[in-house]
C-alpha cells in the first residue's frame, strides 16, 4: 500500500512535469498549428539555468528560498528565448507552409542542445539541493520525498493561472477564439499574430518552469534532458487532445501514472512502452485526443 | 548563333551530361581504395587506408538511408519522424540472428530484409491511416517502441551496449583491418543500386503520382486514385530500401548501436535531405555526406592543437557538429528552401534562361 502511494505520488509529479511542457504545446499547436520541438531545448537551457544559480549559492546556509528564485529566473529564461524565437524566427515563416515552422523549431532545438554540449559537455551534472527538499514526509504510511509536493503544486498552479488568463483577460479570449477558428478571428479584424507570439511565450515559461522542477527532480541535468521530456510530452498532448488544456491535465495524470506503475509492477520500461502504445492508439481510434473538438481550451 | 538554344542536338547533350557524370563519380569512388593520397585531416589517414575507407563506408551507407528517406519526405512529402526504425529492423534482425542463432550470414541477411519488410507494411499501413501531424506521431510512436525495446534489451537485443557481430559467422572477405577495402565497395555498391533504384521509380508513372500526392492530395482523390496505396508503396518501397541499408550499416561498423533507433537519428535523416534539397535524389547524397562526414570528423578535428587552443566562442562551435548544422538548417530553411542543390539548379536556370535571352531576337521576345 505505502508503495503504491509512492508511486502514486512520484507518477503524479512525472506527469506534472509532462503537463508543464504539454501545456505550452497543446496552446502553440491549437493557435498556431506549429508542433514545436523547439520547447524541449528551452527545458535543456532552463535546467541548466537552475542548476547554475543553485550551484553559484554552494551548499552553505541554504534555507530553499534559492530553489524558489531559481524557478523562477528559469521561466522568466524559458520566457525570453520563447519571445525572440517567435519574433525574429517564427514570424518571417508565418506566409509559409506550417512544415518550414516545424523545421525550424527542430533546427533551433538542435542548435540550443549542441550548444549546451559545447559549453558544459555531455555528462550529467549534480545539482545540489537544499536538505528539505530531499527530506521525505510521512503520508499514510508512505514516506514521500518533499520534491514532488513542490512539482505537483507547481502544475496545479500554472494550470489555474493559465486558465484565468484564457477565461478572464481579453488576450485570453482572443486566444481561444483563434483555437476554435482561427480565420473567423480574423476576419473580425483582430490580429491573431500577438496570441502567437503571447502563447509561444506562455509556453516558453511554462518550459522553462518544467525544467528547474525536472532538474530538481532528477537531481542532474544534462543536454538531452528535454529530449525525454518532450517525447512523453507529446503523448500527453495526443492523449489530451491538441489545444485543450484540460485535456493536457487529464491525460498527464493519466501518462504519468500509467507509466510509474507500469514499470514498477510489471518491468522495467514496460511503463514506457504502454504509454507510447497509448498514444499510437489513440491517434488510431480516436485522433482528436480525450477532448475532442467541440471543447478546445478549457 | 542567332537560332534558340533547344536544338535538339543540344537536348540530347544536355540529357547525356548527369549519366555521364554519375559514371564518372562512382568510377572514382570505387578506385579509392587504390589511391594512397593525403586527406589533409578530412579523414582520419591517406584516403586507401583502413581508417578513413571505414569512415568513407559510413557515409556512403547513411547517404543510401537518405535517399530511401528523400523517397518518402521529399518527394511523397510524408514527414516521418521514425524513418531510422526500418534501418533498425534491418540492421538489428540481421545482428540478433547472425548473434543469437547458428543459422549463418546468408540466412542472417535474408532474416533483416525480411524483418525490414514485415515491418514496412505493418507499421506504414497502419500509420497512413493518420493523416498530417497525426502520421508523424504515430512513426514517431512506433519508433520509441522500438528505440525503448533495444535500450532495454529485450529480446536479446544487446541493450545500450549494442551487439557485437561474432565475427567467426561473418565471411572471410568482411573481416579484419585488411578487407575494410571490401567493406567500403559494399557500402558503394549499396549506395549504387539505391541510388538507381531511386532515379529508375521516381520516374514511373507511380513516382509521378507520390510527387502529385504531396502536391495535392485532395485532387488526386477527386480524380479517383486511391492516395492510401500511393502513399503506401512509396513508403514500403522506401523502408525496405531503408532496411537493407541498415543491415550494410552494420556489416560495416560490426555492431549494432542502439542510438540508430533513436529519435535524434531520425531527425538528423530530416536535417540531411533539407540541407541537399528536399525532392532531388542528388540532394539526399549531398546532404547525408555533410552531415556524416561532419559529424563523424569535427570532433577529432576540434582536438587539434590548433582548434582546441581557440577562445571558447570559436572553439564550441567548431567542435559541435549539430551546432553548425542546425544554423546552417535554419540558414536554409529562410533562404534556400531547396537546399544546395536547389540552389545550384535555380543558378543554372537563371543562367540559361539569361543566354536565351541573348540568343534570341529583340522582336520575339513577346510570346
Amino acid at each position: 500500500m505505502d508503495s503504491a502511494l509512492l508511486l502514486g505520488f512520484t507518477g503524479l509529479s512525472v506527469g506534472a512535469l509532462y503537463f508543464l511542457l504539454a501545456s505550452g504545446l497543446s496552446l502553440v499547436f491549437g493557435l498556431m498549428h506549429v508542433l514545436s520541438f523547439a520547447h524541449g531545448a528551452y527545458l535543456s537551457v532552463c535546467a541548466y539555468a537552475a542548476w547554475a544559480i543553485l550551484d553559484a549559492w554552494g551548499t552553505e546556509g541554504r534555507t530553499g528560498w534559492e530553489l524558489v528564485i531559481a524557478c523562477v529566473l528559469a521561466t522568466v529564461v524559458g520566457g525570453v528565448i520563447a519571445f525572440l524565437t517567435e519574433l525574429l524566427l517564427l514570424r518571417p515563416l508565418y506566409g509559409r507552409d506550417s512544415l518550414d515552422q516545424l523545421l525550424v523549431t527542430l533546427g533551433l532545438g538542435f542548435v540550443i542542445v549542441a550548444t549546451l554540449r559545447g559549453i558544459w559537455g555531455p555528462e550529467e551534472r549534480q545539482v545540489s539541493l537544499p536538505e528539505w527538499v530531499k527530506e521525505t514526509t510521512a503520508l499514510g504510511g508512505a514516506n514521500i520525498p518533499n520534491d514532488r509536493f513542490i512539482i505537483i503544486g507547481a502544475a496545479i498552479l500554472v494550470f489555474v493561472l493559465l486558465q484565468l488568463i484564457l477565461r478572464k483577460t481579453r488576450h485570453g479570449t482572443i486566444v481561444r477564439a483563434g483555437v476554435e477558428n482561427r480565420d473567423m478571428v480574423r476576419a473580425l479584424g483582430i490580429d491573431v499574430r500577438h496570441s502567437f507570439t503571447l502563447v509561444f511565450t506562455l509556453g516558453g515559461m511554462a518550459a522553462g518552469l518544467a525544467g528547474a522542477l525536472g532538474a530538481m527532480y532528477l537531481r542532474a541535468v544534462q543536454p538531452g534532458i528535454g529530449d525525454h521530456f518532450i517525447l512523453f510530452a507529446f503523448i500527453v498532448l495526443i492523449v489530451g487532445g491538441l489545444g485543450s488544456l484540460s485535456g493536457a491535465l487529464v491525460a498527464a495524470v493519466i501518462v504519468g501514472l500509467v507509466q510509474q506503475f507500469a514499470n514498477f509492477y510489471i518491468g522495467s520500461g514496460a511503463g514506457d512502452v504502454i504509454t507510447v502504445a497509448l498514444m499510437a492508439v489513440m491517434l488510431l481510434v480516436r485522433p482528436q485526443g480525450l477532448f475532442g473538438r467541440t471543447e478546445r481550451v478549457a | 548563333m542567332s537560332t534558340a538554344i533547344d536544338t535538339p542536338v543540344r537536348r540530347t547533350r544536355r540529357r547525356l551530361v548527369g549519366p555521364i557524370v554519375a559514371i564518372v563519380i562512382a568510377a572514382l569512388l570505387f578506385i579509392v581504395p587504390f589511391l594512397n593520397v593525403p586527406t589533409f585531416g578530412i579523414l582520419p589517414n591517406n584516403l586507401n587506408r583502413p581508417g578513413s575507407l571505414q569512415v568513407l563506408a559510413v557515409v556512403l551507407t547513411i547517404c543510401a538511408l537518405a535517399v530511401t528517406f528523400d523517397i518518402v519526405f521529399g518527394y511523397t512529402g510524408l514527414l516521418s519522424f521514425g524513418h531510422a526504425m526500418f534501418f533498425t529492423l534491418g540492421g538489428y534482425g540481421f545482428a540478433m540472428t547472425l548473434k543469437l542463432t547458428d543459422l549463418g550470414f546468408g540466412v542472417a541477411v535474408l532474416v533483416g530484409i525480411l524483418a525490414s519488410i514485415v515491418g514496412a507494411v505493418f507499421v506504414n499501413a497502419i500509420a497512413l491511416r493518420a493523416t498530417g501531424v497525426a502520421f508523424s506521431m504515430v512513426t514517431l510512436a512506433v519508433a520509441q517502441l522500438i528505440n525503448i525495446m533495444i535500450s532495454r534489451n529485450y529480446f536479446g537485443s544487446g541493450g545500450e551496449e549494442g551487439l557485437t557481430l561474432p565475427f567467426q559467422a561473418m565471411p572471410t572477405f568482411f573481416i579484419g583491418i585488411r578487407n575494410t577495402q571490401n567493406l567500403y565497395w559494399l557500402a558503394l555498391a549499396l549506395l549504387i543500386i539505391v541510388v538507381a533504384l531511386a532515379l529508375w521509380v521516381t520516374s514511373t508513372r507511380l513516382g509521378h503520382s507520390w510527387k502529385a500526392v504531396r502536391e495535392n492530395e485532395l485532387r488526386m482523390k477527386v480524380m479517383g486514385v486511391n492516395t492510401y496505396l500511393t502513399k503506401l508503396s512509396a513508403t514500403v518501397i522506401a523502408s525496405v530500401l531503408a532496411g537493407a541499408c541498415g543491415i550494410v550499416y552494420v556489416i560495416v561498423l560490426g555492431t549494432a548501436e542502439p542510438k540508430i533507433s533513436g529519435l535524434l537519428f531520425s531527425l538528423s535523416l530530416i536535417v540531411m535531405v533539407v540541407l541537399g534539397g528536399r525532392g532531388r535524389i542528388w540532394g539526399a547524397v549531398l546532404g547525408a555526406a555533410l552531415y556524416t562526414l561532419l559529424e563523424q570528423r569535427l570532433p577529432t578535428v576540434a582536438a587539434l592543437p590548433a582548434i582546441a587552443d581557440l577562445p571558447a566562442v570559436f572553439r564550441i562551435p567548431l567542435s559541435e557538429p549539430q551546432l553548425l548544422l542546425g544554423i546552417a538548417f535554419i540558414i536554409f530553411i529562410y533562404a534556400l528552401p531547396g537546399g544546395i542543390t536547389g540552389g545550384i539548379r535555380s543558378a543554372i536556370d537563371k543562367r540559361t534562361a539569361r543566354r536565351q535571352a541573348i540568343g534570341r531576337p529583340a522582336t520575339t521576345t513577346t510570346k
